[in-house]
């Protein structure tokens, strides 16, 4: 197939930057502004389709080895049920990494499964675990949020919200 | 005072609050010009709530308000949910900060 996405948002932006927003009344300025912020979201899109299904493995395998390392970290009797659920999204993302015919959206899907099921771990320690599981979760979920905040931001750099853009690495390069 | 909001010094390290001056600097000048004073305990509460409720904001409500289409400036609202992860990593390192103190 020839006109994929990469193409057609090509000339979706070219039509959009130099036919459409020449031709726009400048007294409109919620037009002028809202046309800008749409070129600006599909250079975005452009930039980041070829990296999407990396960037969603990626997601997923730090999530994978996060829920592994909570269960870990916590009692497994006084958590039973919790742990339970959160073992049945760990076997669905490994399944999902494993795969080599698995579709982007089962990917999503198994990265929102264990978001919902590790967060459902850590609501319950802290309601009723012990102290030190709880020093224990919240240095992993720490350490998680880190290098998953790290990579979201690079990925959203170009919409300029950064205060230092510069000492932004690659997003291309955290996925390695 | 959220670095989100602020700008770098001339020497690009120096954070400054609202582009106006490094942190510890704009609190004395507040204490000396208010007559009030600022608890440390207090002012890392809120930076704590601050990133909570920014991020609830920008990823939840500015998403809900793209994706159901609820204002004429949808596209926007949609833009709005890019500071999220900056908002969320300022809240993580406030969180960090107090649990290597001890404090969580």
């Amino acid at each position: 197939m020839q006109l994929r996405p990469d193409i057609q948002l090509q000339t979706a932006i070219r039509a959009l930057t130099e036919v459409v927003a020449p031709a726009l009344n400048p007294d409109n300025g919620l037009a002028t502004e809202q046309l800008q912020l749409v070129i600006g979201m599909l250079h975005l899109m452009a930039a980041r389709l070829p990296l999407q299904v990396r960037y969603d493995r990626d997601e997923l395998a730090r999530l994978f080895q996060f829920s592994q390392a909570l269960a870990a970290a916590v009692d497994h009797d006084a958590h039973a049920q919790v742990i339970a659920t959160l073992r049945v999204a760990n076997s669905a993302g490994a399944e999902a990494l494993a795969s080599a015919t698995i579709k982007a959206a089962e990917i999503l899907q198994a990265i929102r499964n264990l978001r919902t099921h590790t967060g459902a771990l850590i609501t319950a320690v802290y309601r009723d675990g012990k102290d030190v599981e709880r020093d224990r979760i919240t240095s992993l979920a720490l350490a998680h949020a880190d290098a998953q905040l790290l990579r979201e931001r690079a990925w959203l750099a170009p919409m300029g919200w950064e205060t230092e853009p510069v000492a932004m690495p690659a997003i291309a390069d955290l996925l390695k | 005072m959220h670095p989100a909001y602020g700008a770098y010094a001339e020497d690009g390290k120096t954070l400054l609050v609202g582009g106006l001056l490094p942190e510890s600097e704009f609190c004395a000048r507040y204490e000396q010009e208010s007559g009030l004073s600022i608890d440390p305990g207090t002012l890392h509460y809120y930076k704590i709530y601050r990133g909570w409720l920014q991020g609830v904001i920008a990823l939840g409500t500015a998403w809900r308000v793209a994706h159901n289409g609820k204002t004429h400036q949808d596209v926007q609202a949609a833009w709005i949910v890019g500071i999220g992860p900056k908002l969320l990593a300022e809240l993580r390192d406030v969180l960090a900060q107090a649990y290597r103190q001890g404090r969580i």
